[in-house]
């Protein structure tokens, strides 16, 4: 008998997988099934949220497991985050009438076949297969980018490899683990000391491979710069493929337990680079989807630092703070997803059809910017970590965790935790500068015509429920995180409580607190604020003197305010962070980029990510290694090739005879 | 580089040096000054022919500002990705002036400087045809008020050549005296305003006081703060009594000790010396192809003053010598002007002590044609030519190159490469004036 | 060598106070120039009457009477030695002859500009539209120790959108009459202009330029500053007569 949950599931899965066929026949029946396959996922996940952990099999698989899917907490939380984002972006592609062809949809079915798969998978080899059938699905998508072939496929092909070596590292991760416990399941007793180290550090890499984070920038932001790719890719690589590293790494820290400080202080190292270099190459850009980009790895970089401050603090004994640095990171994966795929989802618009893409010059000039405008405002806000946004709760709790570092009693971890805070403020603050870049130049400033036909509802309608969603999370954060507690337990291992508490007279669970004691904050409380104040300026200004408003031109120094074309565009507006931290952004930000030369340079490069060389070198190399190998081994000799079938039907009886023996 | 404005350089083919260059040339071309540091005077090329012009480099064409309309509707050259060109002007509170400066940028830098000059065409060499010299004084005086007195002496000095008038040689004197005074007040003008850009207000107050003394000093001696009309033979209230030159010069005394004192504290601060050094560089090349005169010059190494190349009484009885730094920084181009505020007042002394009584008069220089006479001078902003015409007693041709028309490519080429902060520094330590430009 | 900020503390100390006791004192022959005062005509026989007008570069003379707005006070119409002898600040600044302006009730009304003063916090934009310089220099001029018009409470501000008071230096060309229409539209209300120079006022030399109607035509309120250039201090008594604040014991004549 199946249940609710795992009933809703597989249909999910079967709407996506029949979507992707169906994709080269009827595109938007395809794009239908993508939404209500989503739609399901959350589904599944709420059951899981409201009845517990559910499964679906009952017969003996191959391996010898009794179950073919499972959904538990953690899976059920990331389920109903993915889902989420599917949802939006399926009535993005829905209502955008410009959709691109049947590659598309073929690819955003796949890739949300294959999360549903990993995040669903009892065993490590279902897992595989779905981070497997995920990572083809976006690579399938990124080939429908907007760019001349030439330029796709290779950016396309990075993604697909970084794929791959992220698989590699699975591969080990898993096997290791099945030398361990002997089983392929993922769930299941302890695992003894010395394969733990192997098994986190494997995965870890793999997860963060996705995640994008140092030193994996370049697979983030490459294939959504170069390759120009689509809206509901991007939106879906950023946010929800991204979740899914994030969600790789919270069940390898649930299977293995938690572990020793160390790999805390790796993610603490790794998370607070990556937010530095994110935030600081976002506040340079001027490529719509590249500063995106560059942002998904500023907030991923901020949920690894969350997971790190809270696996020290838990081998050190620090329940409370290991507790409000995980919900933290849970908390985080919601608000970064949400509010990047409604911003994705609109920054797609912008770079359309263009060969080199500017924040400020590339505009549809029929497109009224419009209905759109406040969800990007309030996606950008919450981004950008401004009350009572969503984004601002998860930095909070971050920052406020990192600043009880000196609870640790270890020396080296206390200056860890220090230095990481610090850090992370400081690229906050680089956020914002990003964010006011990127609400600024998308949807202020220039005055958009205002005749036209406007964008079609659906996609108004998506990036308005993302930023709402946003929002929403936002205020309601207490009751989030309270919801939160039974995944956090999985994840902690030990039955947690959500960091809420009554407080200055506020109800229970209304009030979000950092310590025992340390800080106290409340989202929700914001708005009611804000509210009041608005009811009162209104107030004022109905009783108070009218205020004669008179409109006057620009004031240009007495020069005419049309006498010169352009106006102060984002490439000046980052200028002086630009000439100021030169010596920290990677050389072709600022060469190629030639301030004195006339006539003047070419158009605005995308930054180069100082680590694309060593990419470059490695394929290089390995491309060389295997060149070599084919030249030394493919002679093209009939006898050699003789001789290579006679070695390995020797290997062959040499192996079945000691197996045998 | 763009190119120069009424000159140019002559390569060195006899009769002229390797450095010589073109100070002037008449838009009838009747006319060409060339001037060749290895002899002094200024040689003079009577209806220089294409052969003449042809060997100049760059290609001599002299660039008038477009009368009238101020180039309001140019639309400019579309600007590359992610840059913008920003109008400085015509109306701000830095300039002071009226006039526009295009500065095109990609945020910080400026990559490219396009000064529009003609919003203050007040059409005066047109207003003056028909008038006779005497009558047309007010309006030359009040082309550029801080340089009345250099303007109107090289105009009466024109007009004297083209009429084979002699003139009284304390006229002379007298023009010397105000020349001098004029240029201590403009260049304590332009240190006060570099310092107030270095934002050290004790500093600015202590100049503008100075600046405002040698306004004082002026109008109690000539009887106008701004010696206008202090030229008009005319004139009620100059005072040229040896008491009243004996007061001015010890009032010009006092302040040059007080501006020793204040150069001495702003030379210590380090803050404003760091603006000013290696703040838009004018090497010495860039300065001869370019045109450049005055202290730009100077500062650039090009040691030519007109006083001392071209005397005429009293400047060939008084000690002077060209103030001259290499650098060609704005630090040296505000050292020109401290060495020359030093030495003005020196000459001040000297011409108040030396007053000669009334004495005979001196010829003018030689008419080029008959009725068509031209003079040079230094004024505070740099050389200074006029060429006049004059028909019948009256004014039929009236020619001006302005020291600050020929300094305008040399300032654009100089900037380049600066930040937007620095152009106070550069427009301060240049002088140049869109009155004296545009005319 | 250190920072000399004691050395320009001590200079400054030594010079001590420069600024002028106007408007509670008089200003003393130092602070207003020959030329700042307007010439007293002598009654002459018509042929030297005559002559005596010719003489005049911006034909403000008839008779013995005196265009205030367009004399240059150069001096030209006194005997030689003779100096000025006519007030320094005129009586209600009378605008300038010529079609089209007085009487079309853009003169200046009454004494002041504004019903309320604006003693204390008067910002002042000025704005070239053709001027020689030596009028912005004298503008300059009242931000230097010597005039300190800060402590009266008149500032300058960089831009006209602060400001209450435009200050007009020079003969608008025909290049600046827009900018200066732009400029004016960019001020708040309430706004004034004070025409500093003989040049604004009147056209000066220049009364031939078409753009020099543009300062008398605009529809706010003008205080005329005769003079070329008028003296810092006659710059000052304009800007407190425009802002009416009560005469104090130098500003009477």
């Amino acid at each position: 008998m199946i249940g609710a949950g795992a009933l809703a599931l597989v249909v999910g899965l079967v709407l996506l997988a029949g979507a992707a066929l169906l994709a080269r026949i009827r595109i938007r029946l395809a794009y239908a099934g993508i939404g209500f396959g989503a739609l399901a996922f959350v589904g599944a996940g709420l059951v899981a949220g409201l009845t517990g952990t559910f499964d679906w099999g009952g017969w003996t698989g191959p391996l010898g497991e009794s179950e073919f899917l499972r959904v538990d907490a953690l899976s059920a939380y990331f389920l109903i985050v993915v889902g989420i984002v599917g949802v939006a972006v399926a009535i993005w592609a829905l209502g955008d009438d410009r959709s691109a062809g049947p590659g598309l949809p073929m690819g955003m079915a796949t890739l949300l076949l294959g999360v549903g798969l990993l995040l669903a998978a009892p065993t490590s080899l279902l897992f595989l297969a779905g981070w497997e059938i995920m990572t083809l699905g976006a690579f399938a998508g990124l080939l429908q980018g907007s760019r001349p072939r030439e330029r796709v496929l290779p950016a396309a092909y990075v993604f697909l490899g970084l794929g791959e070596v992220s698989a590699l590292g699975w591969i080990v991760a898993w096997g290791a683990l099945r030398a361990a416990r002997g089983s392929w399941l993922l769930s299941g007793g302890p695992v003894p000391a010395e394969w733990a180290g192997i098994i986190f550090v494997a995965g870890a890499v793999a997860a963060t491979l996705k995640m994008g984070v140092l030193p994996f920038q370049i697979g983030e932001w490459l294939p959504l710069t170069r390759a120009s790719a689509p809206a509901p890719i991007a939106a879906l690589v950023s946010a929800a493929v991204t979740g899914v590293g994030a969600y790789g790494l919270l069940r390898l820290i649930t299977i293995l337990g938690g572990g020793p400080a160390w790999w805390g202080g790796l993610l603490l190292i790794v998370g607070c680079g990556s937010a530095l270099v994110g935030a600081l190459w976002a506040s340079v850009s001027d490529h719509p989807q590249g500063l995106l980009a560059y942002s998904t790895i500023e907030n991923n970089g901020l949920i690894l630092v969350a997971l790190g401050a809270s696996l020290i603090a838990s081998a050190y004994g620090l329940t409370v703070l290991a507790a409000v640095a995980l919900f933290a990171a849970l908390f985080q994966v919601f608000a970064h997803a949400s509010a990047k795929a409604g911003l994705f989802l609109f920054a797609g618009s912008l770079v359309r059809g263009s060969e080199t893409p500017a924040l400020d010059r590339d505009r549809f000039p029929t497109d009224r910017t419009g209905r759109p405008a406040p969800g990007v405002f309030l996606a950008g806000l919450s981004l950008a970590a401004a009350p009572p946004m969503a984004g601002f709760v998860g930095e909070w709790m971050i920052l406020e965790a990192l600043f009880q570092s000196y609870r640790i009693p270890s020396l080296g971890y206390q200056i860890l935790g220090i230095l990481a805070g610090a850090l992370l403020a400081l690229a906050a603050g680089l956020m914002v500068v990003a964010m006011t870049k990127f609400i600024g130049y998308g949807i202020l400033g220039r005055a958009l015509p205002r005749t036209g036909p406007g964008r079609p509802p659906g996609v108004n309608a998506a990036i308005l429920g993302m930023a709402s969603l946003a929002v929403a999370l936002g205020i309601a954060a207490p009751g989030i995180l309270t919801a939160l507690a039974p995944v956090a337990s999985l994840v902690g291992g030990r039955p947690l409580s959500a960091p809420v508490v009554a407080l200055l007279g506020l109800p229970s669970g209304w009030t979000i607190v950092s310590g025992a004691p340390f800080g106290a904050f409340t989202p929700t409380a914001i708005p009611v604020a804000l509210g009041l104040g608005a009811l009162v300026a209104l107030g004022y200004a109905a009783l108070g003197g009218s205020a004669r408003i008179r409109r006057a031109p620009v004031w240009m120094s007495g020069s005419p305010p049309g006498l010169i074309g352009e106006a102060y565009g984002s490439v000046p507006f980052s200028t002086g962070l630009r000439t100021m931290l030169k010596e920290l952004l990677p050389s072709a930000a600022v060469v190629g980029f030639d301030e004195t030369r006339e006539p003047p340079g070419p158009g605005i490069p995308e930054a180069l990510d100082p680590f694309e060389r060593g990419y470059v070198q490695a394929a290089e190399a390995v491309r060389g290694v295997g060149q070599a190998i084919s030249r030394g081994l493919m002679v093209g000799r009939l006898e050699w090739y003789v001789a290579y079938l006679l070695l390995a039907v020797l290997a062959a009886v040499t192996y079945v005879g000691l197996l045998y023996h | 580089m763009t190119r120069a404005a009424g000159w140019g350089r002559a390569f060195g083919e006899p009769p002229w040096g390797a450095d010589a260059w073109i100070a002037y040339i008449a838009p009838d071309r009747g006319l060409a000054l060339v001037c060749d540091p290895a002899r002094n005077g200024t040689a003079v090329v009577e209806s220089p022919d294409a052969a003449f012009l042809s060997r100049c480099s760059p290609p001599v064409e002299p660039e008038r500002p477009a009368p009238g309309v101020g180039r309001d509707r140019e639309p400019g050259a579309p600007t590359a990705a992610g840059r913008l060109r920003f109008p400085y002007g015509p109306v701000t509170f830095g300039l002071f002036e009226a006039g526009r400066i295009d500065l095109l940028t990609p945020g910080e830098r400026v990559v490219s400087v396009r000064p529009q000059a003609g919003y203050k065409h007040r059409e005066i060499d047109r207003t003056v045809v028909g008038w006779r010299p005497g009558e047309a004084l007010p309006w030359i005086e009040r082309r550029v008020g801080p340089f009345s007195v250099a303007h109107a002496d090289t105009f009466l000095s024109a007009t004297e050549s083209a009429a084979g008038r002699p003139v009284r040689e304390q006229e002379l004197w007298l023009r010397a005296l105000g020349a001098e005074l004029q240029r201590i007040h403009v260049h304590l003008g332009h240190i006060g305003r570099s310092v107030e850009a270095a934002g050290q207000p004790v500093a600015t107050a202590q100049f503008a006081a100075l600046a405002e003394e040698a306004r004082r000093a002026m109008g109690r001696w000539g009887g106008h703060r701004w010696l206008f009309g202090l030229l008009d033979p005319n004139y009620p209230l100059r005072r040229l009594e040896r008491p009243e030159l004996r007061r001015l010069a010890e009032e010009v005394g006092t302040i040059r000790r007080r501006f020793d004192r204040l150069w001495e504290l702003a030379r210590a601060t380090r803050i404003y010396i760091d603006r000013l050094q290696s703040t838009a560089v004018l090497d010495r090349a860039a300065a001869l192809a370019l045109g450049a005169v005055g202290p730009v010059a100077r500062g650039s190494g090009i040691g030519w003053d007109d006083r001392v190349a071209d005397p005429i009484p009293p400047y060939d009885r008084l000690d002077l010598h060209p103030a001259v730094e290499s650098e060609g920084d704005a630090l040296a181009r505000i050292l020109v002007r401290v060495e020359e505020i030093r030495q003005s007042a020196q000459l001040v002394e000297q011409i108040s002590d030396r007053w000669p009584g009334p004495l005979g008069e001196i010829d003018p220089r030689p008419a080029v044609a008959p009725g068509r006479g031209w003079a040079r001078s230094e004024s505070p902003a740099g050389d200074l030519v006029y060429d006049v015409t004059l028909g019948e007693g009256r004014i039929t041709a009236i020619n001006v190159r302005t020291a600050s028309a020929a300094n305008w490519p040399a300032f654009a080429h100089a900037l380049r490469g600066s930040v937007f902060t620095d152009f106070h520094f550069a427009w301060e330590s240049f002088g140049l004036s869109f009155a004296e430009t545009d005319g | 060598m250190g920072e000399p900020m004691v050395g320009w503390i001590i200079q400054a100390v030594r010079r001590g106070r420069l600024t002028t006791r106007f408007p509670r004192a008089a200003p003393t022959e130092e602070e207003l120039p020959p030329t700042a005062r307007l010439p007293v005509l002598t009654p002459l026989p018509s042929e030297a009457s005559r002559l005596r007008e010719a003489r005049c570069p911006t034909e403000a003379i008839e008779g013995t009477m005196i265009d205030d707005g367009r004399c240059l006070r150069c001096a030209r119409c006194l005997p030689p030695g003779a100096p000025a002898q006519g007030p320094w600040d005129g009586p209600e600044p009378r605008p300038p002859r010529g079609p089209g302006s007085a009487g079309s009730g853009n003169g200046p009304g009454p004494d002041s500009v504004w019903a309320a003063p604006f003693a204390r916090s008067l910002h002042v934009f000025p704005i070239d539209v053709g001027s020689c310089q030596a009028c912005n220099l004298e503008v300059l001029a009242l931000a230097n120790p010597y005039y300190d018009a800060s402590r009266l409470g008149i500032f300058f501000t960089p831009t006209p959108r602060h400001a209450d008071l435009l200050l007009v230096m020079g003969v608008p060309t025909a290049a600046m009459e827009e900018p200066f229409r732009r400029t004016l539209e960019a001020m708040p209300t309430p706004k004034a202009i004070v025409a500093v120079g003989a040049c604004a006022v009147s056209g000066g030399l220049f009364r031939h330029l078409p753009g020099r109607w543009a300062v008398e035509s605009a529809p706010v309120p003008v205080i005329y500053v005769p003079g070329c250039p008028p003296a810092p201090v006659q710059i000052l008594a304009a800007l407190r007569r425009a802002v009416g604040t009560p005469r104090a014991e130098g500003e009477r004549r």
